[in-house]
């Protein structure tokens, strides 16, 4: 359905995420490092952007600020429109509870709670009640494939069903975007293969925004664009059309 | 207005992730609470002993009635400067002075001595009491010493040749169990076992014997001279204005200043408060090493909680980053931390509870009696648990509130 039109259309949609000028630094001793020198970056609806970037590229910082885990030491991010640099940690939180969903390398579990528990775990967040969580955890369960793991323990699943069970945990709240840190990094091929399968599934048919974050230009290959990271800077992006 | 972040948690969700966090560490839960457990078990079979022995105090008291006054000669304790050293003497004279005296009802005195006893070939020494020959004064000791017959009957006033033995004597003292109908021998007269009191906990009774006053009298050569007076009063809301009068009049006639008596005015109210100053003065004591055992177990609540923000430093990252609130981690942990003191407050009731009904059904085997009760009103259970939830979440409350400030990326690092 995607023509090329639709990707003019879609560079001139308003971003939901955009990072104007964004700089991080950091202090180490007396030497300051500079993770992000100036990065301009915006990431819009419905699209599946992949930052790549070598180690020490500043990709994890910009993921931690895309994700409203952290704040620029200068520069602006706006989330639907509205700047977010310099709020508190509290609202951060609101607004990672509600909009973001993450999905780790190291899938990030909660080891002693069950699969069901772990993707109910956000909406506890939310005050959401128990009936509603339940059911919309077992619902996102299902969709990963996992309804038959349902009671298991992080440690009764394999890494692949753990990753499934953090993407479902993922989308429970609905997020606007979401952002998967080198989601296959601990899976072996074949796994990680389908763990991509099930996010572009995700971008295409649930109209979900993915951003990917990783340093490995096999998986970068799979988004619609892509954008380089190096120095804390972007110095490339990559438009991919689309195949369908 | 509209609210718009409605995302308030509810306590009863971070439940479920409280207690799991504890169930996970089993060992480490438990060794933390018995700080806890020891301090809470100790405050609750404290007061429950307490209470309940102040409780039947009370009620012996009550049963005595408010309506006597006790008179004895002051101990050595007491200290008088009187010539023959030691503590003074009450005697006849005396018991008449009080009977004289306005508000006064009856009064009666009790003269009491160790009798050697004897029944087959043993000998045995005990406690000896007189009974008094006019029955109204019989009837006012009858009443001050609540005391009961189990077997046979009671002497009557006046009787001669007859006993009345304690259960201790009857049935521990000697080889043989002294039955009613037995004869027994006094200070080598004979005597005949007419009634066995019923057993009331006091070794006085339990291991006394009870004769005619005249008989004990003319035993041990003693015309004169009684242990106690025992003074019935004609209105009870008199009872302090009575004893102050015999006191002055005592006083009196012996031409003592206040301050000096070799004899002591004492009124069940005074004799309860007396115990109850005493039982106080206990109960703070031990209540203070309880307190300290609650400190020590609340620091340790504190230093595990620590040691689980850091341990789970990571985790708390995670929540952060799914939405979790400082607030959020804060409420968990503080939780977590009061659920411990709970645990440890709902053991330590139960040890409590056990260590009470312990003290209670030994003290009923050592001394026959129900005197002591443990006492156990729903306000110290319900009280304790409160008190060591309490201590849990005040434990908490730093260890909760380093988690809930530590910044999420930084916690998400963190292996």
């Amino acid at each position: 359905m995607f023509r090329i039109g639709d990707l003019k259309q879609m560079t001139k949609k308003k971003p939901i995420i955009k990072l104007e000028n964004v700089w991080k630094t950091y202090k180490v001793g007396e030497t300051l490092i500079h993770a992000l020198r100036g990065l301009d970056l915006e990431v819009y609806k419905d699209e599946f952007l992949a930052v790549q970037g070598p180690s020490g590229s500043g990709k994890s910082t910009a993921m931690n600020l895309i994700g409203c885990l952290d704040i620029p030491t200068k520069g602006k991010i706006h989330l639907d429109g509205k700047n977010i640099a310099r709020l508190h940690e509290s609202d951060l939180a609101q607004i990672r509870g509600k909009k973001i969903g993450f999905i780790f390398q190291q899938f990030n579990l909660l080891n002693t709670l069950t699969a069901l528990e772990n993707v109910m775990l956000p909406l506890i967040f939310q005050g959401v009640p128990l009936t509603t969580r339940m059911k919309k955890a077992t619902e996102m369960l299902k969709k990963v494939g996992l309804g038959d793991r349902m009671n298991h323990t992080p440690a009764q699943l394999s890494g692949g069903q753990q990753q499934r069970v953090a993407i479902a945990r993922s989308l429970i709240v609905d997020p606007e975007v979401i952002l998967a840190d080198e989601p296959t990094g601990n899976l072996d091929s074949k796994t990680g293969k389908e763990i991509m399968d099930l996010l572009k599934d995700l971008n295409k048919k649930e109209k979900k925004t993915v951003v990917l974050v990783t340093h490995d230009n096999h998986l970068a290959k799979m988004a619609e664009r892509t954008v380089f990271l190096k120095d804390g800077k972007i110095t490339k992006e990559q438009k991919k059309r689309l195949k369908k | 207005m509209h609210c718009e972040n409605k995302t308030m948690i509810k306590i009863k969700d971070l439940f479920g992730i409280a207690t799991k966090n504890l169930k996970h560490r089993k060992k480490r839960t438990l060794l933390t609470i018995l700080g806890i457990i020891i301090g809470i078990s100790a405050v609750v079979a404290l007061i429950s002993i307490g209470q309940g022995m102040s409780h039947s105090i009370n009620n012996e008291m009550e049963k005595i009635g408010t309506d006597k006054i006790f008179i004895q000669p002051k101990s050595a304790t007491g200290m008088t400067m009187s010539a023959e050293g030691g503590a003074g003497t009450i005697g006849k004279k005396d018991l008449n002075l009080v009977k004289k005296t306005a508000g006064v009802k009856e009064a009666t005195g009790i003269y009491s001595h160790m009798a050697q006893i004897g029944f087959g070939k043993e000998l045995q020494t005990v406690y000896s009491f007189g009974y008094p020959k006019k029955q109204s004064e019989a009837s006012l000791m009858d009443e001050v010493h609540t005391w009961k017959i189990e077997e046979g009957r009671m002497l009557k006033p006046g009787e001669k040749g007859k006993v009345i033995i304690g259960t201790d004597i009857a049935e521990k003292l000697f080889e043989k169990d002294i039955q009613v109908g037995n004869k027994i021998n006094i200070e080598d007269q004979v005597f005949k076992v007419i009634g066995i009191f019923k057993k009331v906990g006091d070794p006085g009774l339990d291991k006394g014997i009870l004769i005619s006053e005249k008989e004990i009298r003319e035993l041990y050569d003693e015309p004169d001279l009684f242990t106690y007076l025992y003074v019935e009063i004609t209105s009870n809301k008199e009872l302090e204005l009575t004893a102050d009068r015999i006191e002055r009049k005592m006083r009196k006639d012996r031409g003592l200043k206040e301050g000096q008596e070799d004899f002591s005015v004492q009124t069940p109210l005074e004799m309860m408060e007396i115990f109850n100053n005493i039982l106080a003065i206990v109960s703070i004591i031990l209540i203070g090493i309880a307190a300290i055992s609650l400190l020590v177990g609340g620091i340790g609540i504190m230093n595990t909680m620590y040691t689980s923000v850091l341990q789970r430093t990571h985790e708390i990252g995670i929540m952060k980053a799914i939405g979790a609130k400082n607030s959020g981690i804060m409420k968990l942990f503080l939780l977590e931390s009061g659920i411990l003191g709970l645990v440890g407050g709902a053991l330590g009731v139960l040890i409590g509870f056990l260590i009470s009904k312990g003290v209670e059904i030994s003290a009923a085997q050592a001394m026959g009696t129900d005197m002591l009760k443990a006492f156990f009103p729903w306000y110290l259970i319900v009280g304790a648990l409160l008190f060591s939830f309490i201590v849990g979440t005040l434990s908490g409350l730093l260890p909760a509130r380093r988690a809930s400030k530590l910044k999420p990326v930084d916690a998400l690092r963190y292996e």
